[in-house]
């Protein structure tokens, strides 16, 4: 089922937004193949993937994008600039390009990007990219959310990437050094290579600008899915992601209640007595708990019923 | 670096590329303009000839400068707006009826189809019966600064850089009079950069194709004197003054140290230049008549070899002919009246001036080197380097404005209440339908065999090394028209596709 | 939960003078604004294509070669036919008078014209979507 653009839209403006995963699509999941494409800025991550969108829609295959800027701490917007990039394919009904902005979060993905690859995934799309920012330690969160993990640097770049560059080496399944022609690169290494055992990255030289090296690339890529399904790894992966996936969920929950907690009135007099000494603060701690926990049980009735009724007026709605 | 005593026409060249100056030649007065049709570009034309002015200076439409003709469908709603629409030799020759080539000289603004163009004027000539010899112009030709900050760029920077080449050699034997290549910084300016940046930038440009041509075996003096650049002139006066002095400082000695030239016509930096378009305003139109005089004499103190002043509804659109003929008043009454141009270079010498000067060219000479470091402007432009620092200077430059740190009178100081309309030049909504009855015509009329010939001609030797320039001649006489040519060249060469990050 | 404003900032036609709108596109990123900036050279296809797949709030057109009628009529056209309902529409540049009424018959809400600042661009926005 492949869901009308408009509508797609919509349902990614809402979860991007915070609204719950719909139930009734989560079991349409788990089909497209999810690939992270990550890197510091200006490598070139949007013109290659502008590149590959060629080459894969030349193999009738739908892809959808999402498009990773950092919002500015400063003033809580962005400067969504990938989509310039890969503009040429936005009347092609088979390609999908969203931007999205961190929204303060960091790690390189945004607090919604598992839902959204949902229902890109939901919608029939048989390959998701996701497209982050990656320069440092912290940026590795694509790992959590790929299948693929393509890593992309550029030639001659300073010592801080150097530096930066170990986070991301740990994560690259795939790693292209871009800008090829700019720079006299070295030749790539061969065409990958994998036992059923352990996988041997390969290093891919690429002109985004060019095309040079984006036909090696996809294949690449497909022997590391390949890779994945025979190595039983891709089951491994896609239950870390579940993992990663419900462990943020919880922690948003829980954070929710937590501050929640923090303002009711029991929370002041148990803050009071810790402020006077009459209480330490393990024991408000415990209090606390108690109260949290009560009450996640109180709110978690509340979101289900919500969850439900939100979907049967959209099944009304739909057709 | 500073010599103990400069003189103006003596290397670094910082007073002036010439001894006397304006005293002994005026700069040239050369007024932009060309719009809409052919016929109206050439009524304009003998008009402007008429009133005195000395040289032309033609602006072409964005499809023409982007390689398409008038019917196709990328020129939809762009035929003729901000220049005259030229697709074949047709149109060209209608621009020149009654204008002799070897009695004119006539500036292009044209980049990635310059060589066409350039081919489009020579057979005009051929058909005048004017020898090549005693044709002379320029075409812009620069296309680095296009993939910054003005945006008609059709290829790759190689096979761009390759054509600017071909272009060089072909007119260093064939049409000595010509100027090969116009280095603009007027439109980085434009775009906002500062003006320590505006020199930096510009002569890395200019690095690159001297770079290029001495690559392609051609040596240095055989070329170089045939180089011209082209400025902005800004609102700051004495910054501006200073700043050509700087950039003629520089280049010489570029051109002298780096590139081992040995004719001094090699090392001076010889200029147009154009006032800022962008100091302009809409509200309170009669201001920038006089925003343009200060511009322009600061640009005549500055020396420049020729000078385009703004009409004073240029910000909104192509200027009327009253306006326009004011404009070119505006240089005459400077040129007659003010006695400005009998000493050379006259506020040289001033402290301020000097250390004006000395400040711009260190802080030039730090962006030269930071380029250089990135490996070239080339590397430089594709990093998004230049890209991020023009635009951030205009996103600064706004901000400025807006906190009034920076003011404009009639914008954000000395308002008016009164709204004032600017009489705008009309263009003719028959146009585009003309255009294609007349292109369809034409392709009717002319030697298919011939054209079709032609084109694989230029096919082929596109894909090679050879120079294409007589071979896109052949093509103009032939009536291929400037869309049909560059289809093939992007066939073989490939489309630029932007990738800016800001 | 009140998220950002999503504005799309577009160059329709040939014209590639990309200062103001780049201008306009980081002074309402530092407003608080989610704006996805298309650069030059786009299509009015393109445009309505990007818009709908951003599912943006806010569209800003800019031209300064004058071929802005055809362009934003286009626009125009395409998102009454792809039934966009609730996108507030602007337009930024060189547009004459006469055709700022023609524009704003279309549907095209504002026209900053130079000189216009981004302060007054981000008010009209937030003002707008209240």
């Amino acid at each position: 089922m492949k869901m009308h653009s408009k509508e797609l839209t919509k349902l990614v403006t809402r979860l991007e937004s915070g609204e719950p995963f719909p139930t009734d699509l989560y079991r349409r999941t788990g089909n497209a193949r999810i690939l992270g494409i990550t890197g510091p800025p200006g490598v070139g991550k949007s013109s290659l993937i502008d590149r590959l969108i060629d080459n894969l829609r030349r193999q009738h295959k739908t892809i959808a994008v999402i498009a990773i800027d950092p919002t500015s701490p400063i003033s809580g917007g962005a400067l969504l600039g990938d989509r310039l990039r890969m503009q040429r394919h936005s009347e092609d009904e088979g390609v999908f390009i969203r931007s999205l902005a961190t929204r303060h979060h960091h790690g390189g993905v945004t607090d919604s990007t598992p839902q959204i690859i949902h229902a890109l995934d939901a919608a029939g799309f048989d390959i998701v990219i996701v497209e982050t920012v990656g320069t440092g330690q912290d940026e590795v969160e694509v790992a959590e959310v790929a299948d693929t993990v393509v890593v992309v640097l550029m030639p001659e770049l300073g010592d801080e990437i150097q530096r930066a560059k170990s986070g991301l080496m740990e994560i690259a399944d795939i790693l292209v050094i871009n800008k090829a022609d700019l720079f006299n690169a070295r030749p790539s290494s061969g065409a990958p290579q994998y036992t059923a055992l352990k996988w041997e990255r390969p290093t891919i030289h690429t002109s985004a600008k060019s095309g040079e090296g984006i036909t090696t690339l996809c294949g690449a890529m497909d022997v590391h899915h390949a890779y994945l399904v025979h190595s039983k790894e891709l089951a491994k992966r896609r239950a870390r992601a579940v993992r990663a996936e419900v462990t943020r969920l919880l922690q948003s929950r829980i954070s929710a209640s937590i501050l929640r907690a923090l303002e009711g009135p029991q929370a002041q007099t148990i803050l009071t007595e810790v402020a006077k000494r009459k209480l330490d603060p393990q024991d408000a701690v415990e209090k606390l708990t108690k109260e949290i926990l009560g009450s996640n049980q109180r709110s978690s009735k509340h979101v289900a019923t919500s969850t439900r009724r939100q979907t049967a007026k959209r099944r009304k709605t739909r057709r | 670096m500073k010599p103990e005593i400069e003189q103006p026409g003596k290397f670094p060249f910082t007073r002036g590329i010439h001894a006397t100056m304006y005293r002994g030649k005026l700069w040239t007065m050369r007024q932009y303009a060309g719009f809409g049709t052919a016929k109206e570009t050439n009524k304009r034309y003998r008009y402007l000839l008429g009133q005195g002015q000395t040289g032309l200076s033609m602006a072409f439409d964005l499809p023409t400068q982007i390689g398409y003709d008038s019917d196709d469908s990328m020129a939809l709603g762009e035929v003729g707006r901000v220049g005259v629409a030229i697709s074949s030799l047709a149109d060209m020759e209608q621009v020149f009826t009654g204008i002799p080539l070897d009695k004119v000289s006539t500036s292009m603004t044209i980049n990635a189809t310059a060589g066409i163009l350039l081919a489009l004027y020579l057979a005009v000539a051929e058909k005048q019966n004017v020898p090549w010899s005693k044709v002379s112009g320029t075409v812009q030709n620069d296309i680095l600064k296009e993939y910054i900050a003005r945006g008609t760029y059709i290829f790759p920077p190689k096979p761009s850089l390759r054509l600017i080449a071909d272009i060089v050699e072909f007119c260093a034997k064939e049409v000595p009079g010509w100027n090969t290549i116009s280095v603009g910084g007027y439109h980085m300016r434009e775009a906002g950069c500062t003006a320590a940046q505006e020199i930096a930038f510009t002569l890395a440009d200019g690095i690159t194709y001297v770079q290029t041509c001495v690559e392609r075996g051609l040596n240095v003096d055989d070329f170089a004197p045939r180089l011209a650049f082209f400025f902005n002139c800004h609102s700051n006066f004495f910054e501006e003054i200073a700043k050509f002095r700087a950039a003629r400082r520089l280049w010489a000695h570029i051109m002298r140290d780096r590139f081992g030239a040995k004719n001094e016509r090699s090392m001076m930096l010889r200029f147009h230049t154009q006032t800022a378009g962008s100091t302009l305003t809409a509200q309170q139109p009669d201001n920038n008549v006089v925003r343009t005089t200060l511009e322009a004499l600061a640009a005549v103190l500055g020396g420049t070899q020729s000078l385009h002043t703004n009409a004073k509804d240029e910000a909104i659109a192509l200027p009327t002919e009253e306006s326009a003929l004011l404009a070119l008043r505006t240089q005459q009454i400077i040129a007659y009246e003010s006695g400005v141009t009998a000493e050379p270079d006259p506020l040289g010498g001033s402290p301020y001036i000097e250390s004006l000067t000395d400040q711009l060219a260190q802080q030039a000479r730090e962006y030269l080197n930071k380029i250089d470091n990135l490996g070239g402007m080339l590397k430089a432009i594709e990093s998004g380097y230049v890209y991020k620092e023009i635009y951030h200077a205009a996103y600064e430059h706004q901000k400025a404005v807006e906190r009034k740190e920076k003011i404009i009178v009639g914008v954000n100081e000395c308002v008016s209440d009164k709204k004032l309309k600017i009489q705008m030049q009309k263009i003719d909504p028959q146009l585009e339908p003309r255009r294609r009855h007349d292109l369809a015509a034409l392709r009717k009329k002319r030697n298919a065999a011939k054209v079709t010939r032609c084109l694989a001609t230029l096919e082929k030797a596109a894909q090679g090394t050879e120079n294409l320039m007589p071979i896109i001649v052949d093509c103009v006489r032939n009536y291929v028209t400037v869309g049909e040519i560059c289809k093939v060249l992007r066939g073989t060469f490939g489309e630029h596709r932007a990738n800016h990050s800001i | 939960m009140s998220r950002p404003i999503k504005v799309l900032i577009a160059k329709a036609g040939l014209d590639g003078h990309e200062r103001g709108a780049l201008v306009v596109a980081m002074g309402l990123r530092d407003a608080g604004m989610e704006v996805v900036y298309t650069g030059i050279r786009n299509t009015p296809e393109q445009i309505v294509a990007a818009a709908i797949h951003e599912d943006v709030d806010v569209i800003g057109l800019s031209s300064l070669s004058g071929g802005h009628m055809a362009q934003f009529t286009r626009v125009m056209d395409l998102l009454k036919k792809e039934q966009i309902k609730g996108v507030l529409v602007f337009a930024g540049g060189i547009i004459p008078d006469d055709d700022v009424k023609k524009l704003k018959k279309l549907g095209i809400k504002e026209v900053f014209g130079p000189g216009s600042t981004i302060a007054s661009i981000a008010e009209f926005i937030t003002k707008s979507r209240r």
